[in-house]
Order: C-alpha cells, then sequence, then structure tokens
C-alpha cells in the first residue's frame, strides 16, 4: 500500500514537473501521459519531429494515452500494442508514410516502403530475416529527425555512422573528406547504394551511379575504347581505375599506377596514356606559372582585366579535358591542351612585360629622386653663395 | 681677383641649374595638366569599370544571348521572356565558362555538367552557388551592364 502510494506521488510529481517546465512537442502533456512513466525516452521523444507534428506513442504502440492508470493505459481493448516486432516495423511506419492524404500537408514523399521492399534490406525481411535494417535502424526509434538537420542520424554526415551501425566502416576516400570538409552535396553511401531501395549496384551500373555526378566523364567514358572492352570482359568500369569506396583524388599519378594492370609496359595503350599524362601536366605547369604572375601583378595594383578574362578562358579549357582524358581521344585531348597552353602562355608573356613596364618606370622615378636631391643640394649652396660665405 | 671671378662664375652655374631645373619642374607640371585634361582612352574591359554598352535592344533577339566582358570576366547577357539578365559567365564549381543553350534556355558548363536556369539558379550538377548576377538596363534602345546587384 504505501509502495502504490509511493509511486502516485512519483507519477503526481512527474506530472507537476512536467507542467512547469512545459512540453516542447506539438501535443500538450495532458494527451500524451505516457512519457510521465517512460520517462527515459522522454527527451528523445520531445526533440523528434514526430513531437513536433503531434505523433504521439500511441500512433505506434497503441495503448490509451489519456490516462495515468498503467492497467488501462496497457490494455488491449485501448489496442495496446507494446514494442513493435522488427518485421511489423516497415508496415508500421508505411500506415502513416504511404499513406498520400496524411503525408501531403508535410510534403513528404510515400514511396519509401515500395522503395524499401526491392532492397536488400526488404528482401531479407521478407524471407524472415530480422537481423536487417529497418526503419528504425537507421532513423533511430524515438528521435527521429529530418535528415536536414545535422544531428539527425540520416545527415549526410552521419550516413556513413549509421550504415557502420551494422556494415564494415570503409574509407570513403574524396567523397568522405568533401563531407568532412562540410561539404554536404558530396555522395555518401546511400548516393551509391540508394537510401530505402538499398541495393549494391551491379557491375554494368557502376558507371551509371558514378555518372548520375561524374556526368561528362561518363559521356566521355562511354564513347571510349575502354567501354565495349571492358563490358565484354565484365570489368567494372569505373572502379576498375578509380577504386571503390576509398577513391584517392584522380591525380596524373594514376596513368603510372593502373594502365599496367591491364596494359603491359611499352604496350601501344600504355604509350597514350603517357602522351595524356605529359600534355596535361605541361597544360597545368603553364597554368599555374600564369596564375602565379597574376597574382603578382594584382599584388602589385597592376591593370590586369586583360589577361584575367584570358586566363578564365585558358583554365576553361584545360578543366574541360580533365573530363575528356575518359574519351581517349588523343587529337582532341592535344588540341584543348594546346589551346589552354598557348594561352596561358600568352598571358604569362603579356604580364612578364607589364612588369617590365613596372620596372622601367621605377628606374625613371629613381632618376627623378636624384634629380631632386642635387636640386636640394643646389639651392642650398646658391643660399650660401648669396650669404657671401666661402664654400 | 681670381677668387672674385671664381665666386661669379661658381654662383652663374648654380643659377643656370636652378633656372633649368625650374623649367624642367613646369614642364612636368604641364605634362600633369595636359593628361588630366586628355587623359588616355579606358580599355573596354577594366576592373574598375561600372558600366558598359553592350548592345542595342534588337541585336540580342528573345531566347538568344550575347557573351561580352565586364569587369575583367566573361559576362553573358540574356533576353528572356521576363527581360534581360546578366548573368557571370564564370561557373561556380571550378571556374569554366558555362555556354548558353538556346533551346532549353539554361547555362551549361561544360566541364563538369553544372546546370544553370536563365537566373543563374543551379538546375543540376556539382555547382552549389548560383551565378553572380549583374545589374542590367535598357536606355533609349541600348542595354547597359551595371555592377554586381548584390554589390549594389
Amino acid at each position: 500500500m504505501a509502495l502504490v502510494t509511493l509511486m502516485r506521488a512519483r507519477i503526481w510529481l512527474s506530472v507537476i514537473a512536467l507542467l512547469l517546465l512545459g512540453g516542447r512537442g506539438g501535443v500538450g502533456q495532458e494527451q500524451n501521459w505516457c512519457i510521465v512513466c517512460h520517462s527515459e525516452v522522454k527527451v528523445e521523444y520531445q526533440e523528434s519531429i514526430h513531437a513536433a507534428f503531434a505523433v504521439t506513442c500511441v500512433s505506434c504502440h497503441g495503448g490509451d494515452p489519456l490516462t495515468l492508470d498503467v492497467e488501462k493505459a496497457h490494455a488491449v481493448e485501448a489496442f495496446f500494442r507494446g514494442t513493435p516486432q522488427r518485421l511489423e516495423i516497415p508496415d508500421l511506419c508505411a500506415s502513416c508514410h504511404s499513406d498520400p492524404l496524411k503525408m501531403k500537408p508535410y510534403g513528404l514523399r510515400t514511396d519509401q516502403l515500395a522503395e524499401y521492399q526491392t532492397s536488400q534490406h526488404g528482401k531479407l525481411l521478407a524471407q524472415g530475416d530480422v537481423r536487417v535494417a529497418v526503419c528504425t535502424d537507421c532513423h533511430t526509434a524515438h528521435r527521429i529527425l529530418p535528415a536536414w538537420e545535422p544531428r539527425s542520424s540520416t545527415h549526410p554526415e552521419n550516413i556513413s555512422k549509421t550504415c557502420a551501425r551494422c556494415h564494415v566502416q570503409r574509407d570513403h576516400g574524396v567523397h568522405g573528406a568533401a563531407l568532412a570538409q562540410g561539404n554536404t552535396k558530396a555522395p555518401t553511401c546511400a548516393t551509391c547504394h540508394g537510401a530505402h531501395g538499398a541495393a549494391p549496384p551491379g557491375v554494368e551500373d557502376v558507371s551509371r551511379v558514378c555518372g548520375t555526378c561524374h556526368i561528362a566523364e561518363r559521356t566521355y567514358f562511354e564513347a571510349s575504347s575502354h567501354k565495349k572492352a571492358m563490358d565484354e570482359q565484365r570489368l567494372s568500369e569505373c572502379v576498375s581505375c578509380h577504386g571503390s569506396h576509398a577513391i584517392e583524388p584522380a591525380g596524373r599519378d594514376l596513368f603510372d599506377k593502373v594502365c599496367v594492370r591491364c596494359h603491359g609496359p611499352g604496350s601501344h595503350a600504355q604509350l597514350v596514356g603517357q602522351k595524356i599524362k605529359t600534355l596535361l601536366a605541361a597544360a597545368d605547369e603553364s597554368l599555374r606559372e600564369a596564375t602565379q604572375i597574376l597574382q603578382q601583378a594584382q599584388r602589385k595594383a597592376l591593370d590586369i582585366s586583360v589577361y584575367q578574362p584570358r586566363l578564365i578562358e585558358a583554365r576553361s579549357y584545360f578543366l574541360q579535358t580533365l573530363p575528356a582524358q575518359h574519351s581517349l581521344d588523343l587529337s582532341y585531348i592535344e588540341e584543348m591542351t594546346r589551346r589552354a597552353r598557348s594561352i596561358a602562355d600568352e598571358v604569362r608573356s603579356g604580364l612578364y612585360a607589364l612588369q617590365g613596364g613596372v620596372a622601367i618606370r621605377l628606374l625613371g622615378l629613381t632618376f627623378v629622386w636624384i634629380f631632386l636631391l642635387l636640386l636640394v643640394g643646389v639651392i642650398y649652396l646658391t643660399l650660401r653663395e648669396r650669404q657671401g660665405e666661402r664654400l | 681677383m681670381d677668387e672674385k671671378k671664381q665666386a661669379t662664375e661658381r654662383r652663374t652655374l648654380l643659377e643656370t641649374i636652378l633656372k633649368s631645373a625650374l623649367i624642367i619642374g613646369v614642364l612636368g607640371l604641364a605634362g600633369a595638366v595636359l593628361a588630366y585634361l586628355f587623359p588616355p582612352k579606358r580599355r573596354i574591359s577594366s576592373a574598375t569599370q561600372r558600366r558598359m554598352r553592350v548592345a542595342r535592344v534588337d541585336e540580342i533577339p528573345l531566347g538568344k544571348g550575347k557573351q561580352v566582358l565586364f569587369a575583367g570576366e566573361p559576362v553573358w547577357v540574356l533576353h528572356v521572356k521576363s527581360g534581360w539578365i546578366a548573368l557571370s559567365a564564370v561557373c561556380t564549381h571550378q571556374g569554366c565558362i558555362v555556354q548558353w543553350d538556346e533551346k532549353r534556355l539554361t547555362l551549361n558548363c561544360p566541364c563538369h555538367a553544372g546546370l544553370f536556369d536563365a537566373n543563374g539558379n543551379v538546375l543540376a550538377g556539382p555547382p552549389r552557388r548560383p551565378l553572380k548576377r549583374l545589374r542590367v538596363s535598357v536606355i533609349r534602345d541600348e542595354i547597359f551592364l551595371g555592377s554586381s546587384e548584390e554589390e549594389a
């Protein structure tokens, strides 16, 4: 009896405390008494997007949220469901999230369940394997936050950690580095594997998956002699040279490391690779020098307005050549790098001439100063003469 | 006597030098005044340029665009349904020069397939920021480019 009295006292104290503090969610405390007892999930729930939009505990767990009577709250008559089974979770979430009428006011899509069923996760779950990921594994059960919120488990910066709860944490190379620098447009696990429809891309699909972002590279690659040869030998197109997860920056050293994996040293194909590498290196070097001189000229406040757009043009030609490498079209690459180099060289010589002009002006200024100093001396001597003093 | 002669010669020399210096100074001053009165012609594109004539309105029909150099960078002046729009032609991804696609009414980057609409907004591809927009005005059937709208 004393225990029951103590329990009731605790419940009422909690109720008073909650009322005083005020709930953060969209539902008043009086409509969702569940969190009075289930205080372990209170903070998580109240932070969630569900709480903000009045989706209460009862939506997922059933029961009566309007009573503090433990038995009535958990009564079967009140459709109390308890903790949903993993097998039930996708359908349970979809009872709202696949309903266009319910989702329309929030502007949310309703195809997640359909996509999930096509995924490796969904297929295995349908076979009764409950170890695979269900909605709550990625979105959490109670602290469900919109993906744009940085604390969300589905925010781009957190996705790899979320996937790594089950899968091996991988080094995500350049993509991971870009994400770590705050570029939320950089690809995450979900970008290549899909989010709800997660599945590993097949060998033929890899170039399409990479090509959704690297559009120019894909277009050039598909026109190249590599495409047919790799398809015939069922080689993974982009992955063969760039790797899959730990993708290194696509530097020119790849020509030395990668080509020889398939093409023998000294073979025609390997020499083409080396030629492309040399052309790119020469154009890059010319551009780098021209940019350096332009920056020097800028620091000296020289008028670089003629050279600036020319350098933009040269850089544009060079940058166009980078995806064009995938075409293996040597004449095109030669032409584009030649344009980049000749403009960069023209800019460089123009800027040298401009700086030379400045040197001449500086020399002139030095003469003027010498002249002025001599003049001061002459004035001094003249004044002394006029005062009748001897030198 | 010799000393007096020497002193006279010295004084004459000093006065000659002073007179020559005065003439040189006056010439320099006159040169500065003339340079102010008759300034050298400005180049078409200058970093400090405030305004530039682009074309007559009938030279750029609806749906067409003209690329010009303004304040040291290439700029697209586009004629679209909503009027005249001037956008920097430098892609906000890596700095390539975007091209105006008259059929799709988009600006396409040839380097990484960045795609912008006629207002400079990113439609697709790697760019994250829209193209810089510049002020454009029509005065007596002549199109003029001004400074950046953000700066204005």
